[in-house]
């Protein structure tokens, strides 16, 4: 009869840590389905899908018109005056890149010279 | 020493019950914590409300005429500031979870705001600036800015300011 208690003994102790085992995994997976939750915030983690912000190379509506302005100038100096103090609102690389990148872009479609 | 064996597995099998609920509960937490939370598509509308409310003042590299009372004195427009929703297209509802706010400023040295037009409510402007604990349960506000010319060769820096709040759509509560 003590050699019977002895093997349901060596179950239970099974059955403890598998419990914990299956209680541990469980935590994590809760624990990540709310961070994941977290990922619906569209601005923070899908930045590219916004893509309106001076930071991206990608489409920028606001520097699009201040392009458009900046053709109307008639010669290179009061487009050079415009550029400084442009750059002095924007003083970021990223906006400088931007402004070069959709200058060609601009031109073209307004027919600039 | 058979019989002892028979009531170790009925003692089992409520475990596995046991285990079953436990696993059943952690799904369906899993599942109630991701869908529990709103996408949160405020900002991406607030760019889009700037960028509509812009388009309505300066479109192709043309300010739009109606701004201006007087044009040739460059006296601006109150009646245009008043009905911008109406001149724009635009329909806030009645309850209001939008706001936005135009400025026109001299160039090149920008002062004192020429002209305004804002429309929503404009009490939520102290929230932009907050950011303690829970601040995204407020308004999201964009800042966007733009430089626009004249027929007679004017230039103004305009700023545009949209907010959107929709906190109950888009934050969880």
């Amino acid at each position: 009869m003590l050699n019977n208690k002895k093997a349901q003994l060596g179950e239970t102790l099974t059955w403890v840590v598998a419990t914990i085992l299956i209680l541990v995994i469980l935590f994590f997976f809760v624990f990540g389905s709310s961070l994941l939750g977290k990922t619906k915030d569209i601005k923070v983690y899908r930045e590219k899908l916004t893509s309106i912000s001076e930071n991206s190379n990608n489409l920028d509506y606001f520097l699009s018109k201040t392009l458009y302005t900046y053709f109307q100038f008639e010669n290179s100096k009061q487009k050079a005056d415009f550029r400084e103090i442009l750059f002095g609102v924007h003083p970021s690389e990223e906006f400088l890149k931007s402004f070069d990148a959709r200058s060609e872009e601009i031109k073209k479609r307004g027919g600039f010279k | 020493m058979l019989n002892s064996k028979k009531g170790g597995d009925k003692i089992i099998s409520v475990y596995w019950f046991f285990i079953l609920v436990l696993v059943a509960g952690g799904v369906f937490l899993m599942v109630s914590n991701f869908y529990g939370h709103p996408y949160d598509v405020r900002e991406v509308e607030a760019d889009i409300l700037a960028n509509q409310v812009s388009d309505c003042v300066y479109y192709g590299g043309k300010l739009n005429q109606n701004v201006f009372l007087v044009p040739e004195q460059k006296i601006f427009s109150e009646l245009f500031a008043n009905n911008f929703l109406e001149e724009c297209g635009f329909t806030f509802g009645s309850v209001p979870e939008y706001y936005f706010e135009i400025n026109f400023y001299e160039y090149p040295v920008p002062g004192n705001s020429l002209y305004e037009i804002s429309k929503g409510d404009p009490n939520w402007k102290t929230d932009c600036e907050l950011k303690d604990e829970g601040y995204e349960k407020l308004v999201t506000c964009v800042e966007k800015d733009f430089f626009a010319k004249n027929v007679d060769g004017t230039i103004y820096f305009i700023k545009v300011l949209s907010m959107v709040r929709k906190t109950e759509q888009n934050v969880k509560q």
